[in-house]
């Protein structure tokens, strides 16, 4: 069957590149992991691009849309290969950088320092202008100060520069016109203005973000150029939109220009397959936990809704874009068991990563890992693997006797199982950091595992969180990819304005949402949405007159007229009681800044349902296992033979290509009407 | 009961995660800007004889304070004199060991029944009464002068809150509204505590619970002890002086000696200057949080903070001193200047044992700067702020740039916030060429603020240190700048206050600079690496004429 109307996913690691190809009009979806290539991430793109096509019998030229998630922009700032980016700040003020918080990153630890802030001090320039908290100018742009700036930056040979004034989310003249004074003198070079990216007040934070939009823009666009040049050469015909770390996706030419939206993006389709799945299963709550072989992201959706932060941070320096709320602990398979100078059993946050990667891989691995313990304890089978390695039980064996059980006196078994306890310790403590310390209760959550490793140690972190269900969706090793293909356009607007909430301030606010919807109706046209698939959200970031953290209220749709803002301040008054404990009603009201959200829905992917049936599944084998330090004889199934309905008891082992799940004694698993494995705990 | 080190590690990290939890609500809840978003407390689970077990704590002063309030506590009120539903309040510093504004909460939990442990936690209150604003007057006399002295009284008996109480305490202060908001705030974190505690116990049983605590304490105490035992025995002494005590200048001398010997550590302060007339005088409590933070940043960063690091740490405060002063001396000051100091002599003693682990002396002081007055609408306003400045090198590193030292760590206001929500105006905001003291390694730059007073008048109180006598280097490294404060009045010269510490009254138009000291250098300036000065010089941390001076 031909058909033209294909959407492809494709999430690239820094391990393995994942694609997710879904045949819009069947609901048909094949799956693809291939090594990625860092040096050149495009080659493993079109490598598997053209594999899945050719096993499909299909063409390039069918897929519709394309959705990417990237690590480049990350890599850029790990890396350090973004810059050499320069700065233009407010005269007095040129070590906003530098300063930051004032804060360090270790209380105790002298060797733990700041990061290297991401622009020499050499290439920060102070401009002669100021602009007060109003928005009045204080002092009026020195112009001849201005070109010497832009003189100087063309002798550094500075090709991307960031501008950041004090107030100008108040009023950004001055530093469009610094921009159009450096654009005349320095033709070619890229500009960032903090009042573009992030018009909102409190300057470190703004100036970070538009510092690290400078630094990885060049990187982007001459990444995207590259890839579209190529899909072009394959006959590439279809739209490339861009995952961003707020959970929607952007068209490749704005990526190109507010790149430092797809920092951070990765773990973000994790949590949007979460809520995909949420959306179809009717599942509210859910905990989603993605391991891998060197971290774990965790998230929560409640009521159906992902959780946002302004706080995000990307090598030690703030990006204050909107993004999904993830938690990232080191812990995965390959993290490494180790014992402290006290004599107790710790594991990670060092990894042995993919090479040397755990003993029993036999690459050449010294060290004990959370792999290791799992093949001792014959939860991961030995007959096959991912990346046809085929672990070697005896390697296993020798590293987990040395390093763990001969030093702590305790036999291999025990020294296995600990490792698995402990490893767990760790993530179970990271759980209560995004559901209980936020006042949500884990036993209202089913906790959705996936990654390599999530499905192995579901049950037991679900079990010590309380979590009575475990979800483990139909491909739990790209499921970033399959979240992709759910993605809408997102793109969010923001405007800075500090005012008293009164009824006086009502016409600016409509002013301001006015100005904002023109810009985002006109963005989502250019990228080829008509109005009726584009829809609006205002929010509005309000506090007590004096504190330092805001919350986000939804606005009601339309104009907003004097009634609604007593609605506002009522449901203010409310969130801020569930949120902090308590409220002030007599207390004044601030207006921090204005927000839109918008979106383009692009079409959502059609699901299949699984095949039905009520045949209890036979297992292909039998292993032994060790749970508690008991060894049980242990079925295995295949994955795709537990159908909707079909019901099983563990003991059992569920098998796929890219995963392993394990059903602990009591536990009962089944399917649902979408292909995910549920478990149901006893609780 | 021997337990093994898998359950031990996975009960740590469950403790752990319930002190984290408690700070969670406690800074969630918690009404004042001061707890809330500068997370001035700390939150703890002890035994039941009062050892601390785990805690989650986001200032080091904290981490030496936690240790002795609950034993103390206990001695007043016992155990047996408790039930479930129970919650003492205590800020009284002449048993607890803070100042007036540290209020703690203590609640007994109990499972089945029997006392397992107890949940704490200690916040930072706006105002405690006495005669400033604050609670934090330079100029006190006595305690009497720092606020309201509660002693250990329950706050809440049965499960109630003792409303009498809570009522006689804020009628007492001048933000009654938030100390009861932060009360509850805390009373509510401590029943957290209380109730996951309890499902600790429940999933697995009193007795393995109660003996992981224990086991907890005893296997960091045996982690310090390898520690103090893998530095070098001897004996190694050190002095230094803070500037006047708000009162007079006379410089105050803070002597240690500490002895190394058998994974034990002696730390005598024999030689110290009387107790100060002025609230510089820090109470045994804040002296011992100077130990343990040194000693712990020292022996190893990464140690549990729990009673277990104490034990093996002996520390002799000589009585009617600077650190260890006799009721009723006034005491609210010691943990801006006092602490830094005495961590600085604690730093230095140990310089002449593990050279290369320490640090040189950083910008020594909280620099606690305050304006207030009337301002926009007729409103009252009051800034207050504490700033960084420059940490010192120590071999292998240069010192941090514009960064809070040692017992504090606290954020800075941003300028927008300040221009926003105070008639003040920052006409300047950078770090200071050539603060950092010159070395092989360079000590980090300290800041420059400089604020113009747009109110009609207002208040000026500032507190630093370090501004006579400047951070010390290491290793033939050289000194890091002294602090500086300047007040130019509009129409007048401008005038330097030396030692930074006063309060006075500036008119509309007035330009305060406050200049913080850069850090202490380590090692002989000459032997910095040619292409490191180059560096600092062509990113304007030192002129060329210093580095042709020193380098």
């Amino acid at each position: 069957m031909q058909s033209n109307n294909y959407k492809l996913a494709v999430d690239t690691g820094g391990t393995f590149t994942d694609i997710c190809l879904l045949n819009q009009d069947t609901g048909q979806l094949v799956n693809r992991k291939l090594p990625s290539t860092p040096q050149d991430p495009c080659r493993a793109i079109m490598q598997g691009i053209k594999s899945i096509c050719s096993e499909t019998g299909n063409d390039i030229s069918n897929i519709i849309f394309f959705l990417h998630g990237t690590t480049a922009a990350t890599n850029a700032l790990i890396e350090g290969k973004g810059g050499p980016a320069g700065l233009v700040t407010t005269r007095g003020f040129k070590d906003i950088l530098y300063i930051g918080r004032q804060d360090r990153p270790h209380l105790y630890n002298f060797k733990i320092t700041r990061s290297e802030p991401l622009v020499q001090r050499h290439m920060i320039f102070e401009a002669a202008e100021r602009t007060g908290p109003g928005g009045e100018i204080i002092t009026p742009l020195n112009m001849e100060n201005a070109r010497e700036i832009a003189h100087k930056l063309k002798e550094k040979h500075i090709k991307s520069a960031a501008i950041c004034f004090l107030h100008s989310y108040a009023n950004p003249e001055h530093e469009r016109m610094m921009a159009e004074i450096i654009c005349k003198e320095v033709p070619g070079i890229s500009i960032t203005l903090s009042s573009d990216i992030l018009p909102e007040f409190r300057e470190y934070e703004r100036l970070s973000t538009t510092v690290i939009n400078a630094m990885v823009q060049p990187v982007i666009r001459s990444y995207l150029v590259q890839l579209q040049q190529e899909l072009q050469g394959e006959r590439f015909k279809g739209n490339l939109f861009i995952m961003q770390s707020n959970g929607g996706v952007i068209s490749a030419s704005q990526a190109a220009s507010q790149s430092a939206r797809t920092v951070l993006s990765g773990p973000a389709a994790g949590v949007l397959a979460g809520k995909y799945i949420s959306g179809l299963t009717g599942r509210e709550n859910i905990i989603t936990a993605d391991m891998g072989g060197t971290s774990m992201d965790m998230s929560l959706i409640s009521r159906g809704k992902t959780q946002y932060t302004n706080e995000g941070h990307i090598t030690g320096h703030p990006l204050r874009l909107p993004m999904l709320d993830i938690h990232t602990l080191g812990a995965g398979g390959g993290s490494t068991a180790w014992i402290d100078p006290g004599g107790i059993l710790k594991v990670g946050p060092h990894s042995a990563g993919a090479d040397p990667g755990p003993a029993c891989y036999g690459k050449g691995g010294t060290l004990p890992t959370v792999t290791d313990a799992n093949v001792v304890l014959g939860r991961l089978s030995i007959n096959k693997s991912l990346s046809n390695i085929t672990p070697d039980p005896e390697a296993a064996q020798n590293i987990i006797k040395k390093r763990i059980a001969n030093p702590l006196d305790l036999t291999v078994e025990e020294a296995a199982e600990g490792v698995i306890k402990v490893v767990n310790a760790g993530m179970i403590r990271s759980m209560h950091v995004i559901s209980t310390h936020k006042g949500h209760d884990p036993r209202e959550f089913t906790l959705m595992a996936f990654g390599g490793a999530g499905p192995l140690h579901a049950v037991e972190l679900a079990r010590e969180l309380g979590a009575p269900h475990v979800l483990i969706p139909p491909f739990p090793g790209v499921t970033s990819a399959y979240g992709m293909l759910s993605a809408n356009v997102k793109r969010d607007y923001i405007q800075g304005f500090i005012y008293k909430l009164e009824t006086g301030i009502i016409k600016k606010i409509n002013e301001i949402y006015r100005q904002l919807e023109e810009k985002a109706l006109n963005d989502l046209a250019e990228d080829g949405f008509i109005r009726k698939d584009i829809m609006l959200y205002k929010h509005i970031d309000l506090h007590y007159t004096g504190q330092s953290y805001e919350i986000t209220m939804e606005m009601p749709a339309g104009t907003l007229i004097p009634g609604d803002l007593k609605i506002l301040k009522q449901s203010f008054h409310q969130a801020h009681n569930q949120q902090y404990g308590y409220m002030k009603e007599k207390a004044e009201i601030e207006v921090v800044a204005i927000r839109l959200d918008a979106i383009g829905k692009l079409p959502s992917p059609a699901c299949k349902n699984s095949r039905k049936g009520s045949i209890s599944p036979s297992p292909t084998s039998e292993r032994a296992i060790i749970y508690e330090g008991k060894k049980v004889n242990t079925p295995v199934y295949e994955r795709n033979s537990i159908l909707k309905s079909s019901s099983i008891t563990g003991p059992a082992v569920i098998e796929q290509e890219d995963s392993t799940a394990l059903l602990w004694p009591g536990n009962k698993a089944h399917s649902d009407s979408w292909g995910n494995l549920i478990i149901d705990l006893e609780v | 009961m021997q337990i093994n080190p898998v359950t031990l590690e996975v009960l740590r990290n469950a403790l752990q995660s319930i002190a984290e939890e408690m700070g969670a609500v406690l800074t969630r809840t918690a009404l004042s800007p001061n707890i809330k978003d500068r997370r001035d407390c700390s939150t703890a689970i002890y035994t039941t004889s009062g050892r601390l077990v785990a805690q989650a704590e986001h200032i080091p002063l904290h981490l030496g304070l936690m240790p002795d309030i609950v034993s103390a506590v206990l001695k007043k009120i016992p155990l047996e004199n408790m039930e479930p539903g129970d919650a003492v309040i205590i800020n009284d510093p002449y048993i607890s060991g803070s100042h007036l504004p540290d209020i703690c909460i203590i609640r007994p939990v109990y499972a089945s029944g029997f006392p397992i442990a107890l949940a704490a936690n200690l916040a930072h209150h706006v105002d405690v009464g006495g005669c400033t604003p604050g609670s934090m007057s330079t100029m006190s006399r006595d305690i009497f002068h720092e606020g309201i002295r509660i002693p250990p009284l329950k706050i809440m008996h049965g499960g109630k809150l003792n409303d009498d109480l809570v009522n006689l305490l804020s009628n007492n202060v001048r933000t009654p509204e938030e100390m009861q908001g932060d009360i509850h705030a805390q009373v509510s974190a401590a029943h957290t505590g209380e109730r996951r505690l309890q499902e600790l116990a429940r999933r697995h049983g009193i007795n393995k619970l109660c003996h992981c605590m224990e086991n907890i304490i005893t296997y960091t105490e045996r982690r310090m002890r390898s520690a103090i035992n893998s530095l070098p025995p001897g004996e190694y002494q050190f002095e230094d002086y803070l500037e006047g005590d708000g009162i007079s200048n006379m410089p105050l001398r803070i002597a240690a000696k500490i002895e190394l010997i058998d994974g034990e550590m002696k730390v005598d302060f024999t030689g110290t200057a009387p107790q100060a007339a002025g609230p510089v005088n820090a109470t045994p409590g804040v002296t011992k949080a100077c130990v343990y933070y040194v000693s712990k940043a020292i022996a190893d960063p990464e140690l549990p903070g729990n009673h277990g690091i104490t034990i093996p740490v002996h520390i002799f405060t000589p009585e009617g001193t600077l650190v260890n002063p006799v009721y009723p001396a006034p005491v609210a000051h010691a943990n801006i200047n006092t602490a830094q100091r005495i961590t600085d002599v604690i730093l230095g003693a140990f310089s002449r044992a593990v050279p290369e682990r320490v640090t040189a002396a950083g910008t020594g002081s909280m620099n606690n700067f305050t304006i207030g007055g009337t301002g926009r609408e007729s409103k009252f306003f009051s800034y207050v702020e504490t700033y960084g400045g420059g940490q010192g090198a120590m071999l292998g590193q240069d010192g941090m740039d514009g960064v809070h030292v040692h017992m504090t760590n606290t954020r800075n206001t941003p300028v927008e916030v300040i221009e926003n929500y105070y008639p003040l105006q920052v006409e300047k905001y950078c770090l200071r060429k050539d603060s950092g003291g010159s070395g092989k390694f360079r000590g980090g730059c300290g800041i420059e603020r400089v604020i113009k007073v747009l109110s009609s008048e207002a208040g000026v109180s500032i507190s630093a240190e370090r501004s006579i006598y400047s951070p010390w280097g290491l290793h033939n490294g050289l000194n890091g700048m002294t602090s500086s404060c300047c007040i130019q009045k509009p129409g007048k010269q401008a005038e330097e206050y030396r030692p930074a510490k006063f309060t006075t009254i500036v008119p509309e138009g007035t330009i305060i600079t406050l200049k913080t000291a850069g850090g202490g250098g380590c090692g002989k300036p000459e032997e910095r690496e040619n292409e490191k000065v180059k560096w600092d010089i062509k990113n304007g941390f030192v002129s060329p004429e210093k580095a042709k001076e020193n380098y």
